[in-house]
């Protein structure tokens, strides 16, 4: 097949055309204040192309941040379970490789054991297309945790930039496939590839530290005083890990009336203070420096153990929107130089 | 991961509650209850391990997770001991007697009750921890002939807030059965054990455990012990066990973390690399050396 072009104009009209169809829900880059967000597109949206990366990740269309997962009527003689609507085909345009390849990543913890079909379903109907990195910044680190501004892992399309105003589109799995022909009217742009794109390439983005050295000294300083340096500026506020493409944790509450209800999960985090209050009042990580220790061994030591990856993409999110500036690029260098030096 | 291989119960969402009618609420200490709920047409089998939990629903109000006490096969119901402790619990001991609850479960790994075939079975509680030990008497009883002795050691904060009075007066009454209750603090009008639990596992305490101390060395080697209680108070108990040198693969702690799915998703149990609520909640003592102490 001859290569496939999109610019931003035919990106617009066919993301707009999506957009007009109720049984699809499609997700694009959408400008608000100076910021770039992944959000759910309607015929208002103005859509943006021109950014760095967005704020939030493309979880925000994979696992929703409230889902209902259960609908029910009270009756006087019993609880009467309603249908949820059902899970619609969505297209996800614009995110970076680094959201991709969480897909993957979650896949592995919905898919164990009990499966969570909420996550999986949406799994099945999603068509990624994203968009390769052709800019990077000091907290990008992609590159250390087995990605690349290139890398399609997760991917069902990939765009790279071959002008300042489009994309050369790169089919990678079967559904990929199928949505550029049925979809090829908009990949037929004339472009002309301009030389110095894309701006970046992967040895651009250094491997700053060794994930192995990591997890050995996770395992082994779980008591280290580091920690509650590393974790003294948190706020707890858990704009990190709503930000991040690999943050998963949710909790589940009820929001009824006197005769009917639902019943939501919704994201939660690991960093916020009552997380893990058991009933008794007890809580075993009261302290935020507990907490953060938390959010950094899951991805680094305990994930591996569950799953045989690391659970970060190195998109560096969390150190863009942390207030309190806890950069996890320099938390992962310093454990780097540390378990260096310590020799374990 | 194929440990604890399960299929969802019900059907494809794993988030579905059966919904069970109660058939019987009985008041066990000033907060706490006993509900007895009827398994609906489909679900009265059910396949439980004793130290399992359900996921509990109260519609419009939420749900929590609750070790069973018993399962009664020949009523098709299941007992849940409840504490009123949170708003869940509250509303559930507001509820009346043909009232609805949903039921999802179990959940959990529960003891490795084949392996202590042929054992003696200390069980050590502390205040409601006795609600999930429960299940495990009442495996004991129903099968004794596997088993060999059984002894209770159980505390509470004060003489209001011991459960199962009548139980354990005919557990006490029954073969190869002993049981011990302590209060926190010395009160007018008991004149039984005061101190901590752990005391009852405690060599110069006059009254001591009988399994654990008076009995020959093989006996100790030949027993297994079981704590439910608060995290604080497995400290002092694992301290007097390694006093003894007591084996560590022979004691199994159950912990409480807090839970939202029950089935390894919502990350709020997580401890270390353990999801409480799909590889506990039952551990032993030796897995929980090489586990990072959150809970």
């Amino acid at each position: 097949m001859a290569e496939q072009y999109i610019d931003y104009d035919k990106a617009k009209e066919m993301l707009g055309n999506l957009t007009k169809n109720s049984e699809i829900e499609v997700f694009g880059p959408v400008k608000k204040g100076n910021d770039t967000f992944i959000s759910k597109l309607n015929q208002n949206s103005e859509l943006s192309f021109d950014y760095f990366i967005t704020v939030n990740s493309i979880k925000e269309a994979l696992l929703p941040r409230f889902e209902p997962i259960l609908k029910y009527r009270i009756n006087h003689n019993g609880v009467t379970l309603e249908d949820l609507p059902p899970v619609k085909p969505l297209v996800v345009f614009g995110g970076r490789p680094c959201d991709a390849s969480s897909l993957p990543l979650m896949k592995k913890l919905f898919n164990w054991d009990f499966k969570d079909e909420f996550y999986l379903e949406r799994l099945k109907k999603v068509i990624i297309i994203t968009i390769a990195c052709d800019e990077m910044d000091e907290n990008c680190f992609c590159t250390s945790v087995g990605g690349s501004p290139r890398n399609e892992t997760g991917s069902d399309v990939l765009l790279e930039r071959v002008c300042s105003t489009g994309w050369k589109a790169k089919a990678i799995s079967e559904k990929g496939k199928n949505f550029l022909k049925e979809n090829s009217n908009f990949f037929n742009a004339k472009l002309t590839p301009e030389k110095g794109y894309p701006k970046i390439a992967e040895k651009d983005i250094p491997v700053v530290f060794d994930s192995k050295k990591i997890k050995t000294w996770i395992e082994n300083n779980f008591e280290s005083p580091l920690w509650e340096e590393f974790g003294a500026n948190c706020l707890s506020c858990a704009a990190c890990t709503f930000v991040c493409p690999t943050c998963h944790c949710f909790d589940i509450t009820d929001d009824a009336s006197m005769w009917k209800g639902v019943r939501t999960k919704n994201w939660d985090a690991c960093t916020l203070p009552y997380f893990t209050k058991h009933a008794s009042g007890h809580n075993p990580r009261s302290q935020s420096y507990q907490r953060y220790r938390q959010r950094i061994s899951h991805k680094y030591s305990y994930y591996i153990d569950l799953f045989g990856q690391v659970s970060c993409t190195g998109c560096g999110r969390c150190s863009r929107v942390c207030e309190a500036g806890v950069n996890i690029l320099d938390i992962l260098k310093r454990i780097d130089k540390e378990a260096t030096k310590g020799g374990k | 991961m194929e440990k604890n291989k399960k299929a969802p119960s019900i059907n494809q969402n794993p988030y579905i509650p059966f919904f069970g009618k109660l058939t019987d609420i009985i008041d066990e200490s000033h907060v706490t209850k006993r509900f007895f709920v009827e398994l609906p047409k489909g679900h009265e089998k059910v396949d439980f391990i004793p130290g399992q939990f359900f996921q509990l629903t109260v519609p419009g109000v939420g749900e929590i997770p609750i070790s069973l006490s018993d399962y009664i096969p020949e009523k098709k119901s299941l007992l849940f001991c409840i504490a009123n402790t949170g708003i869940v619990t509250n509303k559930i001991h507001q509820m009346k007697v043909g009232e609805f609850i949903g039921v999802r479960g179990p959940y959990g790994n529960g003891f490795p009750i084949e392996k202590f075939k042929g054992k003696n079975i200390v069980i050590v509680a502390g205040g409601i921890g006795l609600f999930p030990l429960r299940s495990v008497i009442e495996y004991y009883f129903r099968n004794k002939n596997d088993f060999n002795k059984l002894e209770v050691l159980y505390g509470a904060r004060n003489p209001r807030e011991i459960i199962f009075r009548e139980e354990m007066k005919s557990w006490r009454l029954k073969k190869d059965t002993t049981c011990k209750i302590t209060i926190d603090k010395p009160e007018k009008g008991w004149d039984g054990n005061t101190g901590f639990v752990c005391n009852l596992v405690d060599k110069n305490y006059s009254d001591s455990s009988e399994i654990l101390f008076h009995c020959a060395a093989s006996e100790r080697e030949n027993t297994v012990v079981l704590v439910v209680g608060p995290p604080v108070m497995f400290n002092s108990i694992l301290k007097k066990l390694e006093e003894i040198n007591f084996p560590d693969d022979s004691v199994y702690l159950s912990l409480e973390n807090h839970m939202k799915c029950g089935i390894g998703k919502c990350g709020h149990c997580n401890c270390g690399s353990k999801y409480v609520c799909q590889d506990g909640p039952i551990f032993s003592w030796k897995e929980l050396k090489t586990m990072e102490k959150e809970y």
